[in-house]
């Protein structure tokens, strides 16, 4: 495919959202943006507060234009004055819309080239697919053992390389699956660094395919038998490293500067590191869920990993929503409002206003790169 | 509130960025949130004033810890209005205290108060997070301090 056809780089984007965490989040999201979308534009105005029909929880679109989720109902808010955003039906799923764009982009579908892609969206998103994946990288796995600590080690690392390079962009994982390959690659080598000669009966474990429908519950099982075995602190370290890994990575993708001329594709490199990101705060989520699973834990243990889970979860999401906004506004008119937004505050002289936008959808929303402050600022080019 | 203090505050908003829940209570699930962030950088800012008039080098150390947590706990229960009044307040006292000030100890407090705000702030956010904003925080609190003194 031609990265420069406008219809590739559509592809590329949905794509590169339908594999974040797996398919059915994605789904989730993209129903729930159509759901949206089909409200009358005088209820999708700040100030209102919903609520998703048959789902638990209230949003509320404050009147600064921020949101927070509740899940329960504030005191004071009257339940008649909930918006429910119903079910559609109608939406075709992410799954129909992308292998869609597939077979339109190749304008046939006897060429290899799409059957292929198309074949690995199909087992993507199948029932079995993580079950599947698990017992392939089990069976891997488990054949290493014998071979001794450093060979696990390593076919851990080369395995999350392929996982989270051509695994990812050839939708043969999903962001979860990654994660959960990320967690056990990190804690492994934690456990190796002790070098306390007890590692090969957690790592015989570590690939036994039995009762794991999935990498990540792999991760989380090891995580469990660590704790067991008294190396919490060990697993503590891995998670924080993954984490680090995420902000940095994250700093990396803002810090990045364009080496092209073509502000579409550079920003395509922006939030393809943004999805590297996204899903390192996803494993550390998912180890900081699986720790606390662990009945020994302490209270203040327990408090400070509910705190940072919150936190790199809500890290996470900015990386989704960034990620679903990239889909939205692959036609620009996004970008044209908010640089009419931009240009109009500063017309009237209200600098602050303009800079709060700024502030909103580079740093805080991450929509955009801070190299990309001159785009929104210049109102003269198109 | 002065162009230069919007600015401030801004600036250390930005510097928070996504990290904003290592500063918000467990539960809470925030997005969109620009005002609320800026507000935040505001609290920041005005623990780091606080800091350099209320204290000019004569609490250090815990105690300082202490007092640049108080503040913030403080500031945080009140309004956007008093948090911005607080704001404009400890901007102005901070800038009379830099007055009687060389510019050795002016380093030399800013670097105590930074530190502990750090340290405060590591309380209930990752320590690099924490370490990162507060360096913001002295730097855009100083450049707001000279600035006032100057007009």
């Amino acid at each position: 495919m031609n990265p420069w056809d406008p219809q590739a780089r559509a592809y590329a984007a949905l794509q590169r959202y339908y594999v974040l965490i797996d398919p059915g989040s994605a789904e989730n999201g993209w129903q729930e943006e159509h759901r949206f979308a089909a409200l009358p534009q005088a209820q999708r105005t700040p100030g209102h507060w919903y609520r998703n029909a048959g789902e638990a929880g209230f949003i509320h679109y404050k009147p600064d234009g921020s949101g927070q989720f509740h899940e329960t109902l504030p005191a004071g808010v009257d339940p008649n004055d909930v918006l429910v955003i119903p079910a559609n039906a109608r939406v075709p799923s992410m799954f129909d819309y992308l292998t869609g764009m597939l077979r339109g982009l190749v304008r046939t579908e006897t060429s290899p080239e799409v059957k292929a892609m198309i074949a690995d969206l199909t087992e993507l998103s199948s029932p079995g697919h993580a079950s599947r994946l698990a017992r392939e990288v089990a069976g891997e796995g488990a054949e290493l053992v014998r071979a001794g600590t450093d060979a696990v080690l390593s076919y851990l690392d080369q395995r999350l390389a392929r996982m989270a390079g051509t695994g990812l962009v050839s939708s043969k994982v999903t962001g979860f699956d990654v994660a959960g390959m990320m967690l056990m690659n990190a804690v492994a080598h934690q456990v190796a660094a002790a070098k306390d000669a007890q590692e090969t009966t957690l790592f015989r474990r570590m690939f036994d395919p039995s009762g794991v429908p999935s990498v990540a519950e792999m991760a989380a099982r090891l995580i469990h038998d660590c704790f067991a075995q008294g190396r919490g602190e060990q697993v503590g370290i891995a998670i924080k490293a993954v984490r680090k890994g995420g902000d940095g990575t994250l700093q990396l993708a803002r810090e990045q500067r364009p080496d092209g001329e073509h502000r579409g594709l550079d920003l395509d490199g922006y939030y393809d590191a943004l999805q590297q990101a996204g899903i390192r705060f996803l494993a550390a989520w998912w180890g900081h869920q699986s720790a606390l699973q662990v009945s020994t834990l302490s209270e203040s243990d327990r408090a400070t990993m509910e705190k940072t889970a919150n936190a790199v979860e809500e890290k996470l999401i900015r990386v989704k929503t960034a990620l679903m906004y990239a889909i939205k506004d692959l036609d620009e008119t996004r970008l044209r409002e908010k640089r009419a937004l931009i240009g109009d505050f500063v017309a009237k002289g209200q600098l602050d206003q303009a800079d709060l936008v700024l502030f909103d959808v580079i740093d805080s929303q991450l929509f955009y790169p801070p190299w990309f402050r001159a785009v929104l600022k210049d109102t003269a080019s198109p | 509130m002065t162009e230069n203090l919007d600015q401030a505050k801004l600036a250390v908003a930005s510097e928070i960025g996504p990290d904003i829940a290592e500063f918000t209570p467990s539960g809470d699930k925030n997005f969109l949130v620009p005002a609320a962030v800026a507000l935040l950088g505001g609290v920041f800012l005005t623990a780091f004033f606080k800091g350099i008039a209320e204290t000019a080098g004569k609490k250090v150390g815990e105690a300082l810890v202490d007092f640049v947590g108080g503040v913030i706990h403080d500031i945080r229960g009140k309004n956007a209005s008093e948090q911005n009044h607080e704001l404009e307040n400890s901007s102005k006292a901070a800038a009379a205290a830099r007055a009687e000030l060389s510019p050795e100890q002016l380093a030399a407090i800013s670097a105590a108060v930074e530190s502990a705000l750090a340290k405060a702030l590591a309380k209930g956010a990752d320590e690099d997070v924490a370490s990162r904003v507060a360096a913001r925080v002295r730097a855009e609190g100083l450049k707001v301090i000279r600035e006032e003194r100057a007009a």
